[in-house]
């Protein structure tokens, strides 16, 4: 074998080692029956899920994560919905000058978006707490949401839509009848996304959240003690997100 | 409005900003009519009929269909039913429940919905694919699907938005026999808008034409051929030959041999012929050009001989094949003549 043939797939075997081996061995570690994140592992167990699903610590955070995940993404696609179906009214450059104007919070760092939010959100006098995080989380995932509605119903055959009013059917029966059967695979492949998205973070959490999430909790942890615990929590965080996102991309054509 | 008159249009007129699409409008159509709209693209014509079906406000203007003022209401009030160009059928259901569609919004009972489209799709000849999903049709099966889809309702205007436009050649002419005996079959009255002088010579017992937002002629296909209203409809209406001259003290004088008595203001005119009505070398007495041969034609029954005058107006003359004696060469001199009766002198603009 000749070095020309070798090397390309060294190199990116190498790519592939360096950004999945931390997640594998985050995964491995969290199985461990010993007390610390290390190699040598004595066995292997899921003593440290159980002592997690025991602490009242994650139980709580579990449960706030899932209030603003959900909340996030039932939010996302309301409101990215109604956005799109607005700006496909509009001439396409008007859409697209929106668009872009509703991405500029995507191009500020985290953590200026998450202090200006919690300097904003004490200047309305907002509580921080689980609506001040899905009201943070809808600054990045609603333009994405808005994005991929939009050009999913842009492709959209109007023709079916008139032909359905033609038919009979009201404006809320011909959106029923036609739009949503063709738009609702794009819908749920929106919510996932604004979920994983919102899942995913923790700077804008941290500056938002009135108690912890499971991404808070995690920061907290590693402050105090750093033991396999914390695995199984980041384990858990990437499962949801893996899940998330493959049913997410089943849904959408949308690729990042 | 005439009792008889099942569309009416009362000065229907759409601006775009400062762009007239469609001109103050007056138009009536019988029950029973297969009417057309003709036109080049971005004459109107689509605008127009959208009017009527309720997916365009007019700016000005009444549409009355059936003796009813239906301006203000949405389509799904209007009891007209609409082919779209590009049929928009409903790519997540079948054949059937395309068809079905409208009848299930009227929540009809089942079992007369479901004879109800076995009838519609007999007479569209769809029955064999009924559970086919739309994705899967072909341009043909598509438009019957959009036809059948939009009849079921018993409309009592079908509107044709250039139904066959995305159809190939010989597809179309199928399809013009079963549009034909579709409209036969049921009576109806049926609009339809095209860019096809003869896909409209075929199909219509009536025909506007329209230009520039505007209908400039409205008549039976053969009064339209026959008596263009200008050269514009002479030559959107089939071929048309159009020799300007200059009439002056009731004589148009187009070179020596084509003085022509015509009575009329002064000022510019087009003399319009057909280019079955010139012939080669007229009897003496009836006015003629002469020309040189650009390029000559062999069809068969018919041979096409295509002339310029010496001031480059270009002539096109339909022979008969079998009453040449001799072909005549490119590049060679004729005299083309024509019976000054047929002839047709229009003011130009």
């Amino acid at each position: 074998m000749s070095g020309a043939w070798l090397l390309p797939r060294v190199y990116a075997l190498a790519v592939l080692a360096f950004l999945v081996l931390p997640l594998l061995l985050c995964v491995l570690f969290s199985f461990t029956t010993g007390n610390s994140a290390a190699f040598p592992i004595p066995s292997l167990g899921l003593g440290w899920y159980g002592r997690l699903a025991e602490s009242p610590q994650f139980r709580a955070a579990a449960w706030t994560t899932a209030q603003i995940t959900l909340g996030c993404g039932t939010a996302a696609t309301a409101i990215g919905l109604a956005t799109a179906l607005g700006l496909e009214r509009l001439s396409r450059r008007a859409a697209v000058l929106i668009l872009l104007t509703l991405c500029l919070p995507l191009m500020a760092p985290p953590l200026v978006l998450g202090l200006s939010l919690l300097t904003f959100f004490n200047f309305i006098g907002l509580k921080l707490g689980v609506t001040a995080t899905v009201l943070a989380h809808l600054l990045f995932t609603l333009p994405i949401v808005t994005s991929v509605l939009y050009a999913r119903l842009s492709t959209m055959d109007k023709a079916a839509l008139e032909a359905a009013r033609d038919l009979g059917a009201s404006p809320g029966r011909a959106f029923v009848t036609v739009t949503l059967p063709v738009i609702g695979p794009s819908l749920i492949g929106c919510m996932l996304i604004a979920m994983a998205l919102s899942l995913d973070d923790f700077v804008i959490a941290f500056f938002t959240t009135g108690s912890n999430t499971l991404s808070t909790l995690i920061w907290g942890m590693m402050r105090t003690t750093l033991n396999p615990g914390i695995n199984a929590v980041g384990s858990c965080i990437i499962a949801i997100s893996v899940v998330i996102t493959a049913v997410a991309f089943k849904f959408t054509r949308y690729r990042g | 409005m005439p009792p008889d008159a099942l569309l009416r249009l009362d000065g229907v007129t759409r601006r775009y900003g400062d762009h007239v699409a469609v001109a103050p409008t007056d138009l009536s159509i019988q029950a029973g009519d297969f009417f057309a709209i003709l036109g080049p693209s971005g004459c109107g014509k689509t605008t127009l009929l959208r009017m009527i079906g309720g997916f365009v406000a007019p700016s000005a203007g009444t549409v009355w269909i059936d003796g009813a003022d239906v301006t203000r209401l949405g389509p799904e009030r209007r009891p007209s039913g609409m082919v779209f160009q590009n049929y928009g059928l409903f790519q997540h259901m079948t054949v059937r429940q395309n068809i079905a569609y409208g009848l299930k919004l009227r929540r009809e009972p089942r079992a007369r919905i479901d004879a109800a489209v076995d009838e519609m799709m007999d007479l569209v000849h769809l029955r064999h694919l009924a559970d086919r999903p739309a994705p899967q049709l072909s341009g043909g099966q598509r438009q019957r699907v959009a036809l059948a889809r939009a009849l079921i309702l018993k409309p009592k205007v079908l509107l044709l938005d250039e139904p066959l436009a995305a159809l190939d050649l010989k597809l179309r002419k199928t399809m013009h026999g079963e549009l034909r005996a579709l409209h036969q079959a049921i009576g109806g009255t049926f609009i339809l808008v095209s860019h096809d002088q003869s896909e409209v010579m075929t199909l219509a017992d009536r025909v506007a034409v329209m230009d520039g937002g505007r209908i400039v002629q409205e008549g039976s296909p053969r009064d339209i051929y026959t008596k263009p209203a200008d050269a514009f409809v002479s030559t959107f209406i089939g071929e048309a030959n159009v020799i300007p001259g200059i009439r002056r003290g009731g004589r148009i004088d187009l070179g020596p041999d084509a003085r022509l008595d015509h009575a009329g203001r002064d000022g510019p005119v087009n003399i319009m012929l057909r280019p079955e009505q010139m012939e080669l070398d007229p009897p003496s007495g009836a006015p003629s050009l002469e020309a040189s041969v650009v390029d000559l034609i062999f069809l068969g029954p018919f041979t096409h001989l295509h002339c310029a005058l010496d001031d480059g107006v270009r002539l096109l003359v339909h022979l008969e094949s079998r009453k040449l004696a001799t072909f005549p060469a490119p590049g060679g001199r004729v005299r083309l003549g024509w019976n000054p009766s047929e002839q047709l002198v229009l003011d130009a603009p």
